[in-house]
């Protein structure tokens, strides 16, 4: 095999909300096997990299690529099917929709058959089944299959959130704050969780503020204030960089 | 079987129901529409127009009525979509005013004085579209496409997030809500023998949505039961003669505070079919 390519690319973007340069000029390249970490103050302009990168607003210049082919300008649904998948800061699950209809709901994008679909009893095609049995037993959430997700308790819905991704068969998985609010057993878990993802071959980028799990889990990271790229590198590097130790990590 | 006075309210009830789902279609993505009596006069228009002069049977009329109307939807479904909320609700209550007035200057289809002499709508021939209707929305409440919209009407950035070309949706199902309010107009027509453009008031579309709105947005089975409740209680409360419109609007009142999400909702149906020990 030759040389692998980036999965994802950013050239250059920058992002202009009328006078405030929420990103400026980023550059960043992942490859497929890495878990990217992207730290920074808040309002460092985190989520905003990653609503550009699924298409929620355009790049004001700039532009990403995803395997190779710009992505930048195209629809969010489009940049979803073609295997980009999120999750969010503020859980964002449909409330009409029960646990097992969130996955459901991820796999209908490679799927183009319209046939009636019935509840978790499975009714639906086997393979189709089978991932979703897969895809929540993995997650844990099997048992709350046929609850509302809004019914879960916090930490149980993240999951529903990141279920429902996974069963985009996303080869790009984007995590914002996976871990917000929970507790240190289930950060673990998240953590764990994270490594398995990437294990089959999905490129993540993480969005987190406990320093312990980016330093943990990720191969790189990349580290963000007022929308510029203040340093990079693997763990190791970013915490012997002094730059970044300054605007985040604290002087010790 | 009826009275001519029965089977006139009956006929009433299914055109309002089609009517009402006309609503409850594009409302499935969140988007309130009080134009559809828009829709309902070019059925009625086009398909008189058909019977009359071109001596057209009246079900192809019907159809080809409710094929126009859909058409507009669509056409008009493609820019008016793009806006939400209070502001999409403005802009279909323009394209209604907008149709109605087209119809009181265009000459061919009688103007200010309208069609008259259009017949042959019949109370089976209502109940067929009702219940094929009925059939329709039954399979889309089974269907993926139900997750669909419901993905939405929840949060229609995260659907298209996840993959729904979400204006293609929106567009399908305001569409096919103006095929239902052709058909029905096309109905109306030839049952009142008499259509003028001040039979497509805005206040015909106020009371579609709320048909829909006081019957449960969230399921089809609510419109019927918000129809029924509109059509007939006002011939029932006949005894209570100028004060029917009162009683009427306390009812509305009334619904709102006691039943915010419509009489009949989705939590409803999980109780009543709700069986314990059948989890697993």
């Amino acid at each position: 095999m030759s040389k692998e390519e980036p999965i994802l690319k950013l050239d250059r973007v920058t992002k202009n909300f009328g006078g405030v340069v929420a990103v400026d000029r980023l550059n960043m390249d992942m490859m497929r096997s890495d878990i990217l970490g992207a730290i920074g103050p808040n309002g460092a302009g985190k989520t905003t990299v990653f609503n550009l990168i699924t298409g929620v607003f355009p790049v004001t210049e700039g532009t990403i690529y995803f395997r190779g082919k710009p992505i930048s300008g195209l629809k969010p649904h489009r940049i979803a099917q073609g295997g980009i998948a999120r999750t969010y800061q503020n859980i964002r699950l449909f409330e009409s929709l029960t646990v097992y209809e969130h996955v459901q709901y991820g796999q209908f994008i490679h799927s183009r058959s319209r046939k009636a679909k019935g509840d978790a009893s499975g009714t639906g095609t086997k393979s189709m089944d089978d991932g979703a049995r897969e895809i929540l037993e993995f997650l844990g959430i099997w048992e709350f299959r046929k609850e509302y997700a809004g019914s879960l308790a916090y930490g149980q819905q993240r999951r529903v959130e990141i279920a429902r991704a996974l069963a985009m068969k996303p080869k790009l998985l984007l995590l914002d704050e996976p871990t917000a609010g929970m507790n240190l057993d289930e950060k673990r878990e998240i953590l764990q969780m994270m490594k398995s993802i990437s294990e089959k071959n999905i490129a993540i980028i993480v969005i987190e503020h406990d320093m312990r799990l980016v330093m943990n889990v990720c191969t790189k990271i990349v580290l963000l204030n007022f929308g510029e790229k203040i340093a990079e590198g693997t763990p190791a590097e970013i915490s012997a960089n002094a730059r970044a130790k300054e605007v985040y990590l604290g002087k010790e | 079987m009826f009275s001519s006075y029965q089977e006139g309210i009956l006929i009433l009830l299914g055109i309002n129901i089609l009517l009402g789902w006309s609503v409850y279609l594009p409302m499935t993505t969140g988007q309130a529409s009080i134009g559809n009596a828009g829709f309902m006069a070019i059925g009625a228009y086009v398909s008189s127009l058909l019977t009359l002069n071109f001596g057209w049977a009246l079900l192809p009329a019907i159809l080809v009525g409710g094929i126009i109307a859909s058409a507009v939807g669509f056409l008009l479904g493609i820019p008016a979509l793009r806006l939400k909320g209070i502001y999409l609700v403005m802009a279909t209550l323009a394209f209604g005013e907008m149709v109605r007035n087209i119809f009181l200057n265009w000459e061919l289809f009688g103007g200010a004085y309208g069609l008259r002499g259009m017949k042959g709508t019949t109370l089976p021939l209502v109940y067929v579209f009702v219940f094929l209707a009925l059939i329709a929305l039954i399979i889309m409440s089974r269907s993926r496409l139900r997750l669909t919209l419901d993905s939405i009407f929840d949060d229609e950035m995260v659907s298209e997030i996840s993959g729904t070309d979400i204006v293609r949706v929106k567009v399908g199902v305001f569409g096919a809500g103006a095929l239902l309010a052709g058909i029905a107009g096309a109905l109306f027509a030839h049952y009142m023998r008499f259509i003028e453009p001040g039979s497509f008031t805005p206040l015909l579309s106020i009371f579609m949505l709320l048909y829909v709105i006081l019957g449960g947005m969230r399921s089809h089975w609510g419109v019927i039961l918000g129809a029924a409740v509109f059509t007939l209680v006002p011939e029932l409360s006949r005894g209570l003669k100028d004060y029917r419109g009162v009683f009427m609007g306390g009812l509305i009142i009334a619904l709102m505070i006691f039943r915010p999400k419509g009489i009949i909702t989705r939590d409803m149906f999980r109780m009543l079919f709700y069986l314990p020990g059948k989890n697993q």
